[in-house]
């Protein structure tokens, strides 16, 4: 019996491990929708489970859930769930990433639901459903956009002697504001310009600039081209005059441009979008406010179009439960839902001027609406491109050099476009 | 011994020592082969063994092929895997223009970690290898950052490094020395993540250097102060060959840990600044969970593994000659 005791035990073992080892991972509940969105921005998860409680409650039939992904490496862990076989049925995601999900099939093409419920895409921005169709197909929806403009400190253009920045100002206008209002040194330093070199207010200041970061075709890098060049010099020339702290002040803990900019050490700010203005209304005792980025030398404005979007995967169980959903969080009633935590604009514009959006403190005291609005005629779609990150970095590491005044423009500019051409080449074998 | 039963074995036992017979063992009938394999015994044998044999097959053994296999592949987690010989192989050693400057990059990681760890090491093995009552907490204290979780080193080390308010810095002060950017400047952020990987791993290496000092015979140092020997002369002529067998060891792991870095680039500089830390498995991930290069991915895993294989055996070979394992 001994021996029939110890089998049986080895056999519990065994099964023991083999259910331990299963993971835990669950399939999705027939009627139950799975959303997965980043940890980062806790007012949307907070709407998107209000959104979930109220869609349930008009359709008792269909299980929202609401899944939160840490944001470090949000990406990378939307894409291997979905490769993995696990896949959300709606997921939130960037501007940047939808040529990736065109190629890789991830996401459903919203037309054929579009198509068959004759649902009016005519009640959005049609920027923002341009933005989010590449190759005749709408990738996903959203409540809101945002794109690119400047903050700037009244108190110090007051203190400086400059009028405050208008539409029609110019890159000369901003340079010559900056000079004004520079002052000081070492850690007391007020800079007349804070001026990022991520890739958004780079691609806005090369286009305004009359030049381009890539040719229309996506195809080949044109960084190195007389106009973008010019266009990298007046940054590094802005910086070179000591108006605008080079990357390295930026890397320094405490040193980011908004914590300067917060701290009342800088005349004007560019590389950011509206969702500055909700942490910067918390700051006391400075005076701030928001104007549309500089047209360029010769050209207008470039903005560049920050669109956060929530799409249908096409491994999705239910897909026609997933389409309702989506489309009541870019309901009237969704999107009037979401006023509170909206960073953006509303994509809709019969609801871009409600009270709730225009009312509030951002607007009334820092003009946080009509310069985005008056940007919308000159916004700029992200680049179309798969490996976006990819050439997004190599740009990044290839300009830092001339940034720190390592390395000059023009040879600068050459090598970078050299690996980034590589790197486009790459995408469409 | 031919007089005894073909199945029993004569053994003389202490027939040394005289006096004791030689007795003979009977030994049990050879078991069948159904027996051998099918008996109660050895099937719960088995199935104990079971839990441990998956999970080796499958998440060990099984993915390693399965990696070996995707290196030959192109794939991007979506669309069907496609074979392509040795491209990713050739792309990785002659095309890509990142993989010798990351693969360079890594090595000098290396070259700053590994004398700064193992004599590090040594001499904290060295310090704690006394008899003072409280030893075991000191010992224990250093050894608390192995157990501690990555992301808890990162963070404490972040704000230890941090320019403004860093600690570090803050000492730094008092000597007259301004704030240095320890993880922002391209040039210093190396050495610094270097720092606190050396830092990570000492009580590991420590607890190794122990036991090989704790193996060493007393009566040697005995008879090297009877020679007179001092200090640094009993530890030149007794601890440092006798510990050479545990240094080699330490190294070893320590060069193999090395090139595989890749929690605290991740934590601390993901790979900046302008790419001064994307060591190789940084990169590695990169290419496969920022650009789903799985296939690729897979080709830099093998060769990484061939890198570690065959500095491994230049060390047996080259180093392992001159290290005394036994006295003698």
């Amino acid at each position: 019996m001994s021996g029939v005791r110890t089998v049986a035990a080895a056999i519990a073992i065994t099964m023991l491990v083999a259910v331990g080892c299963s993971g835990g991972g669950t399939e999705n509940a027939p009627g139950t929708i799975v959303v997965m969105l980043p940890s980062d921005n806790p007012g949307d998860i907070q709407l998107r489970r209000a959104q979930a409680e109220a869609f349930m409650k008009s359709h008792p039939k269909i299980k929202v859930q609401v899944q939160v992904i840490p944001s470090e490496g949000y990406n990378e862990r939307v894409f291997t769930s979905i490769g993995g076989g696990n896949a959300p049925d709606i997921f939130n995601s960037g501007d940047v990433v939808i040529p990736s999900i065109v190629q890789r099939h991830v996401a459903l093409d919203l037309n054929q639901f579009v198509k068959r419920d004759n649902y009016d895409l005519g009640q959005f921005y049609p920027q923002v459903i341009q933005g989010l169709t590449l190759d005749n197909q709408l990738v996903g929806l959203t409540d809101n956009w945002d794109t690119q403009v400047m903050y700037y400190n009244r108190d110090l253009f007051q203190k400086a002697g400059v009028p405050e920045p208008t539409a029609d100002w110019t890159w000369d206008d901003v340079v010559s504001a900056a000079q004004k209002i520079t002052s000081g040194s070492g850690g007391s330093k007020t800079w007349g310009l804070l001026y990022e070199t991520w890739f958004a207010p780079l691609d806005d200041q090369v286009y305004s600039f009359g030049g381009q970061v890539f040719s229309d075709d996506g195809k080949q890098c044109l960084l190195d081209e007389p106009q973008s060049v010019a266009a990298l010099q007046s940054i590094v020339d802005v910086m070179k005059a000591g108006y605008a702290p080079q990357p390295q002040v930026f890397e320094q803990e405490g040193q980011d441009p908004f914590s300067i900019f917060a701290a009342g050490h800088a005349g004007m700010w560019i590389g950011s979008g509206r969702w500055s203005a909700f942490d910067l209304q918390g700051v006391k005792d400075l005076d701030w406010a928001i104007a549309p980025r500089p047209n360029g030398p010769d050209s207008p404005r470039s903005n560049f179009f920050h669109l956060a979007m929530y799409a249908i995967t096409s491994a999705s169980n239910d897909k026609n439960n997933a389409w309702e959903f989506l489309k009541y969080m870019v309901s009237p009633e969704g999107i009037t839902q979401a006023f509170e935590s909206m960073q953006g604009i509303p994509s809709r514009p019969a609801l871009a001027e409600d009270p709730k959006i225009t009312n509030t403190d951002i607007v009334q005291q820092h003009d946080a609406f009509q310069p985005f609005v008056e940007s919308l005629p000159t916004v700029r779609a992200a680049p179309f491109l798969s490996n976006f990150f990819e050439v997004d970095d190599a740009i990044g590491n290839g300009l830092d050099p001339m940034w720190r005044g390592e390395a000059d423009v023009q040879s600068t500019a050459t090598k970078v476009c050299q690996r980034v051409d590589e790197l486009l080449s790459e995408q469409q074998s | 011994m031919s007089d005894q039963a073909p199945d029993a074995i004569a053994r003389p036992l202490g027939d040394q020592t005289g006096g004791l017979p030689a007795v003979a063992i009977p030994v049990p009938p050879r078991p069948s082969l159904r027996e051998r394999w099918l008996s109660r015994d050895t099937l719960a044998a088995y199935l104990f063994l079971a839990p441990a044999l998956v999970h080796f097959l499958v998440f060990f053994l099984g993915l390693v092929v399965i990696s070996l296999g995707l290196s030959f592949m192109s794939w991007d987690l979506f669309s069907p895997a496609k074979f392509v010989g040795l491209a990713n192989y050739k792309r990785l050693l002659f095309e890509d223009p990142d993989f010798w400057p990351t693969f360079w990059r890594t090595t000098y990681y290396v070259v700053l970690v590994i004398p700064t760890a193992v004599a590090a090491e040594l001499l904290l093995a060295l310090a704690v290898n006394t008899r003072l009552r409280a030893i075991k907490f000191f010992r224990a204290t250093y050894f608390i950052p192995v157990v501690a979780s990555a992301v808890a080193v990162a963070l404490v080390w972040g704000w230890i490094l941090n320019t403004q308010s860093g600690i570090l810095n803050w000492f730094l002060g008092f000597f007259g020395i301004g704030s240095i950017d320890w993880l922002g400047s391209p040039r210093l952020a190396m050495p610094s993540v270097a720092l606190v990987q050396v830092w990570r791993g000492l009580g590991e290496g420590m607890i190794i250097f122990l036991a090989g000092l704790q193996a060493i015979p007393q009566h040697l140092y005995e008879a090297a102060e009877l020679d007179g020997a001092g200090r640094w002369a009993k530890f030149r002529s007794v601890t440092w060959p006798l510990l050479a067998p545990t240094t080699f060891f330490v190294t070893v792991l320590e060069v193999i840990g090395s090139f595989q870095v890749f929690d605290m680039i991740y934590l601390l500089t993901r790979g900046g600044p302008a790419q001064a830390t994307t060591v190789y498995n940084y990169e590695l991930y990169q290419q496969a969970f920022r650009d789903f290069r799985m296939g690729y991915a897979a080709a830099m895993t093998w060769l990484l593994f061939v890198v570690i294989g065959v500095l491994t055996l230049i060390q047996f070979r080259v180093i392992n000659r001159r290290v005394q394992y036994e006295l003698g």
